[in-house]
This record gives structure tokens, C-alpha cells and sequence, in this order.
């Protein structure tokens, strides 16, 4: 485990966790970037982190890009807790709005990935349990589906329609106002 | 596509003269970026989601591995009928779509303008929700059918589909109702307190009882729209009921609102002049005692009877303000103790400065520039004026007029953006004034119909007499813009538009 031995300027800010992905690669997150998963946090919580937190079912190239999206938001969520405590500050609310556009961008900028991409943060972020990451990634996914119809949908992604024809007239008579 | 041009000093501006480079595809057509809400409301258009990618994708079905959790809440931010129709998809989707919280937008599905259409609608609202088994997450229905269909509406109300309901949207279109005495709020509705997070009340009446003992620990924007409910029960529940409450949007035909909120950043005032309840509108008071965070003061819509207080220090963040008519009879606007804005936007007593303001929209029928440069003064900074105009009778004595004052008061304006433009010659000396005067000036946009704005003809014209070569500010640049939304000078209608950065930027 990589010591965080010499991180002494603000002991509580430079805590540091340590995530193992599944192909074994370790990477060392500041405490307030990696609680932005629920499950993280209450692993420290309980004090299990020492000696790194597996993540099997994350591999690298996924945590490096969840890593990528906690260390910004973690960095909103700070600003977002200053801004109470000082909301005197007039020039504040400019850097606030300026963050929160750039926020937005990176937001946009975050999603632009393959198809098995998505879904595979969808999955990280489910497991890690980051409420905002899932409902980005499932915004994703609903706004893609938006507008099609079934066989679109199916089409889009592989999904196999097990449904007879009997099933499936009835889901039209059963939800007629969908299809009208 | 921008229509931009910032003429070098030419001498003569020739209508062949290619540094203006008007395309005639470019004329009148601009892309406006969008300022990012705050709080983006609605889902946001993706870019790529439409866009075919993985040819193939080698078959695999990446939703087989997607938890049934994650499939219902991607089915719970579809629209009600994108949702009901990918039931179609497979078994799965088509069971889920009765765990996934429920998101039942009426409106989207419905239109009872009939009895019959009404009855029918009743029926499959009730089948939707009898066929969910909860929690909600947003419904939105029209009031009418607590009149048509109270039994079943509170049903609906009370249904464990609607468990834990997060949004709740009981909007009402039926404009040219006459009043009589608003129903009360359904009580079933009330059960939704402890968790409602955003709520539009509409066509009802809440009791001081109810406003009294009602505690919304959640709610962030609220609405309260042709709502009967006492002076003293809307003053509690903004400042005890909602202790979180960020956006507030008030449509009432009369009322004094006294705000009292830590947490407020937005207020927005709808008009009740369309409503057509009574010949004689109420008169609407609004008074900001305390609202440390308020942002934003927005007038939706041209009023009759409004009258604003903003206590010396109640708000000192207040940054956007407007539209404020010229043609309400009634209007005050008070600032601090002694600045007063009169009907006619006229400012009468001191004027006590208020320098929070950056963006201001106004309205003024008769277009004068006397009253514009007044209404300035009470804002020395001011960034950006949204001026709308809609009749031009100015006498045009600005020139004389205003040259002592410009040795007193500096301009800094960035964005001038002139509404309801066709660039006859009153409104082409307003913005003539700018152009000289404002030095920091970024943009000034002319917008206007697409009978002038996409005339090239109209446009070298104008540039030519708004003597743009002549401008205070070197960087300046000017764009002539196609009104694309009608002639309203506020972009929003819905308590979740109050938190848009700037809603008087048209994203039509």
C-alpha cells in the first residue's frame, strides 16, 4: 500500500484510499473523491480500507474514468459547502455559476464513449453506489431510447424480443395509450 | 450560425462589400449557446445517444447485464409514453415498467376536452396506476379532474403507486373559468409532504389550518398558480413551511407576498391580466424583508397591478431583475427607502443605487431613451438590458440631453439585446446611443421579425445608419436575429425555468 505518510499540510484533505481494480491495478484517491461512493464510504466507515479496497468487479479502465468523475465532483461538492459559509462574498456567485457550466461540460464531454463503455459505468457506478455518475449514465441511456419504437430499441441493443406475438399484442391493448 | 459583422472604419458600406459577408442562409439565424442551467430541469437532448454507433456491437445484449434497479430507473426517466411503449421491448421491460417508480405525465398522454375524452382518460389514468406498484416519482394531471372525477382523483392520490412521489404537478388549463370558490387542496394530496421535492398547486384553495401544520422539508421550487390562501398562510409557508425552498413562482390575482427566506434564489410573478377572472385585476404585492440568496426577481409577463418592496438590504444578491412594463397602471417598484419606480417606469426620489443588479429587461411601450438611461442610473452595473419596444414615439432630443450626463455616468454595459426590432428611426437612434457611448460594450443584438432580419437590404441599412463604424467600443459585435418564439420577453412558464441563468436568452 502506498504510505500517505507525508501528506501532513491538511491531514484531514489528503487522507488517502487506496482502490484495487480487478486486474489488479491500484490507484490512490483523496477520502473525498472516493466517498462520493456510498460504498466506499461506509467501508471506511467500518475501517475496512487498510490495505487498499479490492474492487473486483471494476477493472482499470472503468475505475480510471470513475476516479475521473469523483475528483470533479468532489470538487463541486466542496465548493458547494464553501458557498454557505461565505455567500457575503459577491464575487462568489460568478465562480460558482462559471463552475457549474464547466461542470456541465465535463458532464457532456464524460459521456461521449462506446456503447459498452456506458454500460460498464453504469454497472461501476450501481456497485460503487455514486448517485449522480448512475443517473447520468442512465439519463444516457433513456435519452437514447427516447422516441423509438420497440424494434429500435431491440435493435439498438441486441436485445433478443422472447416476446410471441400474442404477449406483445396484449402489452398494446394492455398499454393502448403508449402506441396511439 | 452567427450574423456577425464588425465593419472596419470604412468610409462607405457597399452592398457588395464582401467583409460584411452576409450569407443569406446566415441572416436572421444564430445559435445562441445556451446558458447551462443551474439546475438543469429536463433531460437534455443528447448528442450522441441518437447517433448509431457500434455496427454490429457483436450481438451482445448489455442490458442483460444491467441490475433490474437500473432498467426501472432508466424506464422512470423516459416520458410516460416512451416508457409505456418500451413495455414492447422484451418480458423484462415489459414487468419492470410496473416496479420502476412510477413518472405519469397526464398531459402527455391526454387531452379531455370532451366529457367522454374525460371519462376515457380518467379510466386509463386509474389503469396505470392501479397497475404500479410504487414508488412515484413525478405526476403531473390536470386539476379538472378533481371537479370531474374527485373520487377517482383522490384515489389516484392515494394510490401506493404514488408512494414517496418526489414531483407533483396539478396544472390547470381551463383559462376562461369563471371564479367561483376554489376547491380546497385535495388532502390526499398532502400526504406527499414529507418527500415532494417539486410541486405546481394549482386552481384550489389552502386553508390557514392547512398552511399552518403543513411542513415541506424537501420542496425546492414551488408553484403556487390562481391558488386562494391568505396573506398570512402564504407568508408561513414560504418561510417556515419550505425551509429548503429555492424557486418560488407565484400566480395569484392578489396577494401580498412577504418574503422572508434563507434559502430563496428565485422569484418568479405570473400574470393573471389572461385569466380573465375579474374586469379589475388585483393588485399583487411583493415584499422582500429577507432573502439573502435571492438571485433573480422575474415578472413572466406583462402585469396590471404589481407592486414590489425590496427592504434596504433584503437582497443583496439580487442580480436579475424583470420584465418590467411600462403599461401597468398600477406598478411601484420601491427599492430601500427612498428609490421608487412608478407606473410608466418612471423613477421619482433619490436614486438609492442598486449595484447587485447585473441583468435587467424591460418593456416599454412608448420607447423613450430619457427613461431607459433613468432606469440605469438606479443600476450603475449593469451588464446586460434586454429592451423591448412596441410603439416609437421619441421625440429624439437625446443627443443634447444626455451629453452633460455621460461626464457623471459611466455605461458599462456588456449586452444590449433590443427586442421587437425594425429599425425605424427612433429605435435606430436608441441603439445609435449605445453605440457611441457604451465602451465596454461586447454585443448588441437586434432582434426582430423575419421580414426584416432575414433582408439583407434591412441590415446593410442599418448599418449604415446606427454609424456602427463610429462605435465607443472597438470589440463590439453585431447581431441581427430572427425572433423565433413570438414577442414574449421572459423564457419561462414553469417553476423549473426559474432556474435557468438567464431567462430572458431565447434557446427557442
Amino acid at each position: 500500500m502506498a504510505s500517505a505518510g507525508s501528506g501532513d499540510e491538511k491531514a484531514a484533505a489528503a487522507a488517502m484510499i487506496t482502490l484495487i481494480s480487478s486486474d489488479n491495478e491500484k490507484f490512490e484517491v483523496t477520502e473525498a473523491t472516493a466517498t462520493l461512493s456510498q460504498t466506499i464510504r461506509h467501508m471506511i466507515e467500518d475501517g475496512c480500507t487498510d490495505g487498499g479496497v479490492p474492487l473486483p468487479n471494476v477493472t482499470s479502465k472503468i475505475l480510471a474514468r470513475v476516479i475521473e468523475y469523483c475528483k470533479k465532483h468532489a470538487t463541486a461538492a466542496a465548493g458547494e459547502e464553501g458557498s454557505s459559509s461565505s455567500f457575503s462574498d459577491a464575487a462568489f456567485l460568478e465562480v460558482d455559476r462559471a463552475f457549474l457550466e464547466e461542470l456541465e461540460e465535463f458532464d457532456d464531454a464524460f459521456l461521449e464513449v462506446d456503447r459498452a463503455t456506458l454500460f460498464d459505468l453504469i454497472l461501476a457506478a450501481n456497485y460503487l453506489d455514486i448517485k449522480g455518475l448512475l443517473n447520468l449514465t442512465c439519463q444516457k441511456v433513456a435519452d437514447s431510447v427516447k422516441g423509438k419504437t420497440p424494434e429500435q430499441i431491440r435493435e439498438m441493443y441486441n436485445i433478443v424480443n422472447d416476446l410471441t406475438p400474442e404477449e406483445e399484442a396484449e402489452i398494446r391493448r394492455e398499454t393502448q395509450w403508449a402506441f396511439e | 450560425m452567427a450574423t456577425e459583422a464588425a465593419p472596419r472604419r470604412s468610409k462607405r458600406l457597399r452592398k457588395s462589400a464582401p467583409t460584411i459577408g452576409h450569407q443569406p442562409g446566415d441572416i436572421g439565424s444564430i445559435s445562441i449557446s445556451r446558458s447551462p442551467a443551474t439546475g438543469a430541469p429536463y433531460p437534455k437532448p443528447s448528442g450522441a445517444g441518437s447517433r448509431r454507433q457500434d455496427p454490429g456491437a457483436g450481438g451482445v445484449d448489455h442490458t442483460m447485464a444491467l441490475p433490474d434497479a437500473v432498467i426501472e430507473d432508466i424506464i422512470s426517466l423516459l416520458p410516460t409514453k416512451d416508457a409505456g411503449r418500451a413495455r414492447a421491448v422484451s418480458p423484462r421491460w415489459r414487468d419492470l415498467w410496473r416496479t420502476a417508480p412510477l413518472n405519469l405525465d397526464c398531459l402527455e398522454l391526454f387531452f379531455p376536452d370532451t366529457a367522454a375524452a374525460t371519462d376515457a382518460a380518467a379510466t386509463a389514468i386509474s389503469g396505470i396506476i392501479s397497475s404500479h406498484h410504487g414508488p412515484g416519482r413525478r405526476f403531473r394531471v390536470d386539476t379538472r379532474f378533481f371537479h370531474t372525477h374527485p373520487e377517482t382523483a383522490d384515489a389516484w392520490l392515494g394510490s401506493p403507486a404514488l408512494d414517496n412521489l418526489q414531483e407533483l404537478d396539478m396544472c390547470d388549463y381551463q383559462i376562461c373559468q369563471v371564479t367561483t370558490a376554489r376547491p380546497p387542496l385535495p388532502p390526499s394530496a398532502l400526504r406527499f409532504s414529507p418527500c415532494l421535492r417539486v410541486a405546481t398547486l394549482s386552481y384550489c384553495s389552502i386553508s390557514d389550518g392547512v398552511a399552518q401544520g403543513v411542513r415541506f422539508p424537501q420542496m425546492k421550487k414551488l408553484a403556487l398558480e390562481r391558488v386562494s390562501i391568505s396573506d398570512g398562510a402564504l407568508q408561513r409557508l414560504i418561510s417556515n413551511g419550505c425551509p429548503i425552498l429555492e424557486c418560488l413562482l407565484l400566480g395569484l390575482n392578489s396577494c401580498c407576498a412577504r418574503i422572508k427566506s434563507a434559502s430563496l434564489r428565485s422569484i418568479g410573478v405570473l400574470s393573471q391580466v389572461w385569466y380573465n377572472e375579474s374586469p379589475v385585476p388585483g393588485i399583487v404585492e411583493l415584499i422582500v424583508e429577507e432573502a439573502p440568496c435571492l438571485e433573480k426577481l422575474l415578472f413572466l409577463e406583462e402585469h396590471l397591478g404589481l407592486r414590489v418592496k425590496v427592504n434596504e438590504g433584503a437582497a443583496p444578491k439580487l442580480e436579475t431583475l424583470g420584465g418590467l412594463y411600462d403599461t401597468d397602471g398600477y406598478f411601484r417598484f420601491v427599492f430601500g427607502r427612498s428609490m421608487v419606480i412608478e407606473r410608466g417606469l418612471n423613477v421619482i426620489g433619490s436614486r438609492t443605487v442598486m449595484r447587485s443588479v447585473k441583468v435587467l429587461a424591460v418593456s416599454i411601450f412608448n420607447l423613450s431613451l430619457d427613461r431607459v438611461i433613468d432606469l440605469m442610473m438606479c443600476f450603475p452595473c449593469l451588464e446586460k438590458l434586454y429592451v423591448e419596444s412596441c410603439r416609437y414615439v421619441d421625440k429624439n432630443l437625446w443627443r443634447r440631453k444626455h451629453r452633460h450626463l455621460l461626464r457623471s455616468f459611466e455605461i458599462r454595459l456588456k449586452t444590449l439585446v433590443f427586442l421587437n426590432y425594425r429599425g425605424i428611426k427612433s429605435q435606430a437612434n436608441f441603439a445609435k446611443f449605445f453605440i457611441l457611448n457604451a465602451k465596454l460594450l461586447e454585443t448588441m443584438r437586434f432582434v426582430g421579425r423575419s421580414c426584416y432580419m432575414d433582408n439583407k437590404d434591412f441590415i446593410y441599412r442599418q448599418y449604415a445608419s446606427l454609424e456602427v463604424e463610429k462605435r465607443a467600443s472597438i470589440g463590439a459585435k453585431f447581431y441581427f436575429t430572427t425572433d423565433k418564439c413570438g414577442d414574449h420577453l421572459t423564457h419561462a412558464r414553469h417553476v423549473h425555468d426559474l432556474s435557468i441563468t438567464d431567462p430572458f436568452e431565447c434557446s427557442c
